[in-house]
């Protein structure tokens, strides 16, 4: 056995007595732990972020300015493709499925390679959030601690659980958010093992934060005043922020298609989109980047467009983002929502100043808001993180009354279109998304192996009837594979009911063999397939029960009856 | 507690590759040390007593069942003894006589019901089995008797008419008493596998002396355990 020396016991801290019993102190020290060094990732890249952008501010009125898009794609897609080997996606459904499939397992290399990659495509101008890269890295930093920690896959769930939270409480200051979109996108599970430690990540992520960059509200604001106006206006801009969620959804899937048609070597594409994206910023240069800074001057009422500037600017920043991510660029979705968002809030507000010229309650800015609350709540199809990241970023609760309605609604008529989130949807169709305690996760834990019972008695095919009987006699099930008695190869099923007719008829018992009897090519099921598979065709089949076989050999049966046993112990466990 | 994966396996009675999951995936309080388990007991009792599953250490059952059963025709048949020359005419004579000889071992006061399910038994359908064999038992298990599975095996000092299946008069009688319907029927079908044998008959027929006889049972038992196992 391997001695594990005294100098090296604190690389496995689980194995301590005092966190074996319990390990939620320990999930609660290491979290904190990932919470800062997500909080550091995120300050890094809102720092790198901005630098950049200052750097490239002198270009910007140069006329060849619509190149920078293009090249900070390309480095980025080339980054990406040829130096890390990574995939391009913006990060959130890379986070769900390794927390769904592979117990949060991630590599190291992610814990960076977004936020390089992000900050080239973010930093030159293309339409893209810093957020979702910022996630990633966080979640892969967890995953790393718990692994060199040597942590089980629940634990490791939950600091890859914790690393998202702090990235995200990190990067906007709000670690509220951070919490709930942690629990409602990622993990999907609100138990308080997991909530506790997530909480204390976000904690840590806002404190490094504020700590780095200052205690500061993204958006300040003046005072808006509430009144039921504006509680039934927010009813139809829910609708509006609805059509738009669903609207940027089909775009940025639309996008994706298309580059994907273009037969033309992926760091071009990634040029083309970028190129395209820095020609929309010539005229328009608020779809450039993350475009935080008009958000700002959306909320203090003083962005000066008309109706037909601002929808056509919801328009632009759409057809931007989805060039963006669709054709190669690296980033999230989560910024260019909420700037469509808040351009869509100014949209409404334009519509209803038109309709109505002499209403003076209903703020402009307090619609920017609104707006951005019933995006996020679209796109993510979540309604809780719609709601806080609202209030936190905006430091205005007094806004909450509006805020929920906005959210509930847009969340569900978005749902109608779209049932799968912008996150979750590739996912969803490949089959990979599996939440705790849902039927699809219980059965991808289970394999055949596990279930397979042994206990059957083999006989050969050449075996008389009446030494059959004998076998029978002994066993105690009612299911007897046949196998070939020279090579042992599996040639078919008796089952019990097969032999009644002749089980009293002495006569036969020499005269018939069991090869007459046998159900020959039965269905088989192979000891490496999938359970949901092989519950599937005994659906179909109306079966209750199959042979296993592994190569030409078999191994022994799968039963409904077992299963549900299993099912139920896999349910209580998992809980 | 230090345990390999497959001991853990048999105390649960779950598969080793799902507890192999279980410890992956942190479900269960057990980790890995080298190849072996490493738990407390008192932890894994309860995690198993939450999530509906037995934990038994080998300590903690008790013998099972059916090792008590395994060579028991010869055991019952030394319990209830060999008795020879009974007497009396009628089957209710012979079988008073019977239960007076084992009165001692299923204690007296329990003789009357004994004697009435006996006799209730035989209304019903003789227990004459051929070959002037009768098994005379009662129809249910008594709730009275605390005692261990017996056959009493019972020569008769003359022949009685137990309107038998070949309607040969009974010349020996194995009264069969048992405390449970299991080991009731797992003794009737061992007993009856004795006198279907033809050299058993002879021997019956020849009114062995106890040893002999018993030495011969035991001898067609493992036969019987041989054929059967």
């Amino acid at each position: 056995m391997k001695k594990y020396s005294v100098k090296k016991i604190w690389r496995y801290p689980s194995r301590l007595v005092f966190f074996r019993l319990d390990d939620r102190l320990l999930l609660i020290v290491l979290g904190a732990l990932v919470g800062v060094c997500s909080g550091l990732a995120s300050v890094a890249l809102n720092h790198g972020l901005s630098a950049l952008s200052d750097i490239l501010q002198s270009c910007r009125s140069l006329w060849w300015a619509f190149f920078l898009p293009g090249i900070g794609a390309v480095l980025s897609f080339l980054f990406l493709e040829k130096v890390v080997r990574e995939g391009a996606g913006h990060g959130v459904p890379e986070v769900v499925y390794s927390v769904s499939r592979y117990g949060g397992l991630m590599r190291f290399r992610s814990s960076f390679s977004r936020l390089i990659s992000s900050w080239l495509t973010i930093g030159s101008g293309g339409s893209a959030g810093p957020e979702a890269p910022v996630v990633m890295s966080g979640a892969a930093i967890g995953s790393n601690i718990a692994r060199f920690f040597s942590l089980n896959e629940r634990q490791r769930v939950a600091l890859v659980g914790c690393g998202t939270a702090g990235a995200l409480a990190g990067i906007f200051n709000a670690p509220i958010t951070g919490m709930v979109f942690t629990i409602e996108i990622i993990m999907g599970d609100w138990s308080a093992v997991n909530v506790v430690p997530i909480a204390i990540a976000s904690v840590a992520g806002a404190q490094v934060s504020r700590l780095l960059s200052g205690d500061q509200i993204q958006f300040t604001h003046l005072k808006f005043a509430i009144d039921m106006t504006s509680i039934f206006l927010s009813i139809g801009l829910a609708v509006v922020t609805a059509a738009v969620s669903v609207l940027l959804t089909r775009c940025l899937v639309a996008s994706h298609d298309i580059a994907g048609r273009i037969f033309l070597p992926f760091w071009i594409k990634a040029a083309v989109g970028g190129c395209l994206v820095g020609l929309i910023g010539l005229a328009r240069p608020e779809v450039l980047g993350e475009g935080y800074h008009f958000i700002q001057k959306m909320v203090e009422g003083g962005f000066p467009a008309g109706l037909f500037l601002v929808t056509l600017l919801v328009a632009a920043k759409i057809i931007a983002t989805s060039l963006t991510l669709g054709w190669g660029g690296s980033g999230g979705i989560f910024a260019p929502c909420l700037v469509i968002g808040s351009f869509t809030g100014l949209m409404c507000h334009r519509s209803i100043m038109a309709l109505w010229p002499g209403l003076t309650s209903i703020n402009e800015g307090c619609f920017a808001l609104l707006g951005m609350s019933g995006l996020i709540s679209g796109i993510l199809q979540a309604p809780m993180t719609g709601i806080f990241l609202i209030v936190e970023i905006t430091g205005g609760y007094e806004t909450i009354l509006p805020l929920i309605i906005v959210s509930a609604i847009s969340t569900t008529l978005t749902h109608a279109f779209e049932p799968a989130s912008y996150y979750l949807r590739d996912l969803i169709s490949s089959g990979q998304y599996m939440r705790p305690r849902t039927d699809a996760r219980v059965l991808s834990d289970l394999s055949i192996r596990e279930l397979v019972e042994t206990d059957c008695i083999t006989v050969h095919r050449s075996m008389k009837l009446g030494d059959f009987v004998k076998v029978v006699q002994e066993s105690h099930r009612n299911y007897f594979p046949v196998a070939d008695e020279k090579s042992g190869k599996f040639v078919g099923m008796i089952h019990l009911d097969d032999i009644r007719p002749y089980l009293f008829d002495p006569l036969l018992y020499e005269a018939v063999f069991l090869e007459q009897i046998m159900r020959a090519d039965p269905d088989t099921v192979d000891i490496a397939d999938e359970l949901s598979e092989v519950l599937d065709r005994m659906d179909k089949r109306r079966l209750y029960s199959m042979p296993v076989v592994s190569g030409d050999r078999f191994v022994g049966m799968v039963s409904k009856a077992t299963l549900l046993d299993r099912y139920r112990h896999e349910l209580m466990v998992q809980s | 507690m230090l345990l390999s994966i497959n001991e853990l396996s048999r105390y649960l009675s779950m598969p080793p590759d799902t507890l192999r999951r279980w410890i992956r995936q942190g479900r269960m309080p057990v980790k890995w040390k080298g190849d072996k388990c490493i738990f407390s007991t008192r932890m894994i009792k309860s995690w198993a007593a939450d999530n509906h599953l037995k934990f038994t250490l080998p300590g903690d059952t008790k013998a099972d069942n059916d090792d008590l059963l395994s060579s028991s025709l010869v055991t019952a048949m030394e319990t209830g003894g060999v008795h020879y020359g009974l007497s009396g005419d009628t089957v209710a004579g012979v079988l008073h006589e019977a239960v007076a000889r084992i009165g001692d071992i299923i204690g007296e006061s329990a003789k009357p019901a004994l004697i009435k399910s006996l006799l209730e038994r035989e209304e019903m359908m003789s227990t004459g089995i051929g070959h002037g064999v009768a098994v005379p038992h009662p129809r249910k298990p008594l709730a009275g008797i605390d005692a261990p599975p017996l056959i009493a095996t019972c020569f008769l000092q003359t022949p009685v008419d137990f309107d038998a299946i070949d309607h040969k008069p009974v010349h020996v009688m194995f009264l069969l008493v048992a405390p449970d319907s299991r080991s009731h029927l797992y003794l009737l079908s061992r007993t009856s596998y004795c006198i279907r044998d033809v050299e058993f008959r002879g021997l019956l027929a020849s009114v062995p002396d106890k040893k002999m006889f018993i030495e011969k049972v035991g001898e067609i038992e493992t036969l019987f355990g041989k054929s059967h196992a």
